[in-house]
């Protein structure tokens, strides 16, 4: 039978090393540049944007006109933009700086729909960038959101802000930022940070903090001080309901599009598409969605994807990934993408989608009228349309920015979340609280997205619907206070946990000893605290607590879980934050804790979040 | 998706993408290109699994899906197909047989594939290809009676 044959000379054919090593290569630069540039909310439609955006400062020199905002969307947004902007740095001192960084808050416009923030940042001190260990001492960072790896070189010349945005008591950790080098000025840049406010439920009254926590500049993270660095600005916003809602739908098989919201804003016109899938199956699922705007006359309106939303947020949170995640969404669930319509006094206008599945591709025409509020029934009108003297009162203080000091942080509640592999295809998921383990399998209905959620800790456990995955999230995500643990397959297959945090600030050996309250009865002492190779590294000795588990000795390990195979071994680091707050992890018998706590001064930890794996 | 599970994944999926697509295209180079557009895909779109088959199935599908809209794009389907005797890209080791199947058209070389290399059943190579199980049951006897021409005797 020739069929042997064939399977042994199949055997003899493989992918070569340096074309695996080229693949790795392209899919770890294709990675740098979606972190780098938080363009993580666009989806493949918008590809030409995402090219001219992404592609290099160079580029951003290449784009006349009003500024880069005009990368933002359109013409019509950028020039809006411009006009309704509120300049801050006049009236504020906005200044953030230390020996690395100077950011300044120099402009902020808002509508119903985005927070648009202008900034002016300067890198003052680029150290020794050549050098992976002295970049590490010396600016202190942790490995941050990215792992970027310094020894591959390849850095991208992007500028991002590391930041914590909380809109109306939500935190937002999906928003677009976009940055341009101003010409003639070594290091100095001009960025936009663009957050979405449409998930925020009182958009006529938005109160935002935004915590600055670190720039990244050109693959290199800088921090700023923890101090001082938080911006708190209160809009009251006054703007007539324009929406025109569910306006069309239509249905392919097993696609259901709509219009589903006409919106203007003293920027631009927005339309909403959603996209609702149904019957969803790992063969059956969407692929892709084109959208095309045409006026009544068959002419191309300019318009561009620019926003996606949906229902179900994934951790990367971006359409596309929804879209191909089908085991993650529910039949209910609508997708949306946000248009962002440059329309010329256009009434009506005919929204041709196109979208795939794997099998086959189907095109939809919807045609709606959009309705025009009177005072911006004209372009013109529009920009003259001064949002600022409108809707935002400065005079009477109703706009206002502050520095609020960074002050403690505390949590609520004592979870505990135990993780175990006991079938062959579905984790279960575990509750244990007062020490008394009540093992119950996963119920998405009754235990959301949002499973557990500590933002104020900069943490949250972010739980997927698919009861093979779970992730832990934080908000401090971008500043190095990195807590990852997810895609863990049942055959052990898994993401590298990634646990690691930001600033230090050297003083270790100042805190002996930690004193839990409230972890199930344990207390836990931390006696001595050594340093390791990496900054943001501890290792964690001579703990002793009075459960039946006692810990004589935990080895610190470079990656956390890259050990985790060794079972019998216990191991751990802590680490101090920025703000002298100790976060101590182990992984014992087994299982892995994670210790928060809180206050530095007193060494009482009163508030504790354990995982446990 | 970090830099560690980029490279397991290339290295755990690599001779099988490389092998589905060499399979199909029958072109070193082309098979390269499509190798990295597979893992791009794969590692960059954050798809989720439910097991390891299912990642496996994801693979073969998407990397069977390029190679498709690789030969249509190129015209390379219509050229292969017009003519069975096309020269197989030689390897080192090449011998008759897999040059045999390799002769054979694109369809039938991704059904000789999984079911004799991977050794997947009639069901799940359905599921894979999308394509009914009677039809693929045809589809690999007439492979195999090609292959008794070409060869003189079973596969």
């Amino acid at each position: 039978m020739k069929n042997k044959d064939y399977i042994e000379q199949m055997n003899n054919i493989h992918a070569s090393e340096d074309l695996i090593q080229k693949t790795i290569k392209s899919i770890s630069n294709i990675e740098h540049q979606k972190r780098g540039y938080n363009f993580k909310k666009f989806i493949a439609g918008t590809a030409a944007a995402l090219t001219l955006t992404a592609g290099s400062v160079g580029a951003y020199k290449a784009i006349t006109g009003n500024s880069i905002m005009s990368l933002f969307g359109l013409g019509k947004a950028s020039i809006n933009y411009e006009n309704q902007s509120i300049k801050v740095s006049d009236k504020f001192n906005t200044v953030i700086e230390n020996e690395y960084t100077r950011i300044e808050l120099d402009k902020i416009a808002c509508d119903k729909t985005f927070l648009i923030l202008e900034y002016n940042v300067k890198i003052k001190d680029r150290g020794d960038k050549n050098n992976y260990n002295d970049l590490s001492e010396t600016y202190k960072h942790s490995k941050a959101e990215t792992e970027y790896d310094y020894s591959q070189g390849g850095k991208s010349e992007n500028l991002g802000l590391s930041e914590m945005i909380n809109v109306n008591g939500k935190y937002l950790n999906c928003y677009t930022c976009f940055a341009q080098k101003i010409d003639g000025k070594e290091n100095e840049y001009k960025l936009y940070d663009i957050i979405d406010l449409m998930d925020i439920d009182n958009y006529t009254d938005i109160r935002a903090s935004i915590t600055i926590l670190s720039v990244i500049c050109e693959g290199e993270q800088f921090f700023v001080t923890n101090e001082n660095n938080n911006y708190l600005i209160n809009l009251n916003i006054t703007q007539d309901d324009n929406n025109q809602k569910n306006i069309e739908e239509h249905e392919v098989n097993n696609v259901k599009v709509g219009v589903k919201n006409v919106m203007n804003t003293s920027f631009a016109t927005y339309v909403t598409i959603g996209v609702k899938v149904s019957n969803i199956s790992s063969e059956n699922c969407l692929n892709n969605i084109d959208f095309e705007s045409t006026d009544s006359n068959n002419n191309k309106i300019e318009s561009n994807v620019f926003l996606n939303k949906y229902i179900v947020r994934t951790k990367d949170g971006y359409v596309y990934d929804v879209i191909n995640d089908n085991e993650n969404y529910k039949e209910t669930d609508y997708h949306k993408a946000m248009y962002l319509l440059n329309s010329k006094n256009k009434e009506q206008a005919r929204n041709k989608v196109n979208f795939n599945t794997d099998f086959e591709n189907a095109d939809v025409e919807m045609e709606y009228v959009i309705v025009y509020p009177e005072a911006m029934n004209d372009q013109d009108t529009i920009k003259c349309k001064m949002y600022r003297n409108d809707n935002v009162v400065i005079e009477d203080m109703v706009f206002d920015i502050s520095k609020e000091k960074q002050t403690n942080t505390s949590v609520s509640s004592i979870e505990l979340i135990n993780y175990t592999d006991k079938k062959s295809n579905d984790f279960i998921i575990s509750n244990e609280k007062n020490n008394k383990e009540i093992n119950k399998n996963y119920n998405p209905d009754a235990e959301k997205i949002d499973l557990y959620r500590f933002p104020i800790c900069g943490i949250s456990i972010g739980m997927s619907e698919n009861d093979a995955i779970n992730e832990l999230n934080n908000y401090y995500k971008k500043s190095g206070f990195s807590i990852q643990c997810e895609n863990y397959y049942n055959d052990g297959w898994y993401d590298d946990g990634n646990l690691s945090f930001g600033v230090t600030d050297g003083h270790v050996s100042s805190i002996n000893v930690v004193e839990c309250k409230k972890v199930m009865n344990e207390k836990v002492n931390i006696n001595d605290l050594i340093k390791t190779y990496y900054s943001e590294e501890y290792l964690i000795r001579d703990i002793e607590h009075d459960s039946q588990n006692t810990i004589a000795t935990l080895y610190g390990s470079e990656d956390f879980f890259g050990n985790r195979t060794d079972s019998d071994t216990s191991f751990g680091y802590v680490n101090l934050d920025g703000a002298g707050r100790i976060t101590m992890a182990c992984y014992v018998e087994g299982r892995y804790r994670l210790i928060l706590s809180a206050d530095p001064a007193t060494g009482i930890v009163e508030n504790i979040q354990i995982f446990m794996l | 998706m970090k830099q560690k599970k980029v490279e397991k994944v290339v290295r755990k999926y690599a001779d099988l993408v490389y092998r589905v697509a060499f399979s199909m295209l029958r072109n070193k180079d082309d098979a390269e290109d499509i190798f990295q557009d597979v893992f791009i895909k794969l590692c960059t779109e954050n798809v989720k699994f439910l097991s390891k088959e299912h990642e496996k199935a994801w693979i073969i599908r998407v990397t069977k899906n390029k190679c498709l809209d690789f030969l249509k794009k190129s015209c390379n389907k219509t050229k292969a197909e017009l003519n069975d005797n096309i020269k197989v890209e030689e390897k080192e080791d090449d011998s008759d047989v897999i040059k045999h199947v390799q002769s054979l058209p694109e369809k039938y070389r991704i059904v000789i594939y999984l079911f004799y290399y991977e050794g997947y059943k009639i069901s799940e190579m359905s599921k894979i290809l999308d394509i009914n199980e009677s039809t693929l049951k045809s589809q690999l006897v007439k492979a195999r009676e090609l292959l008794k021409e070409k060869i003189g005797e079973e596969f």
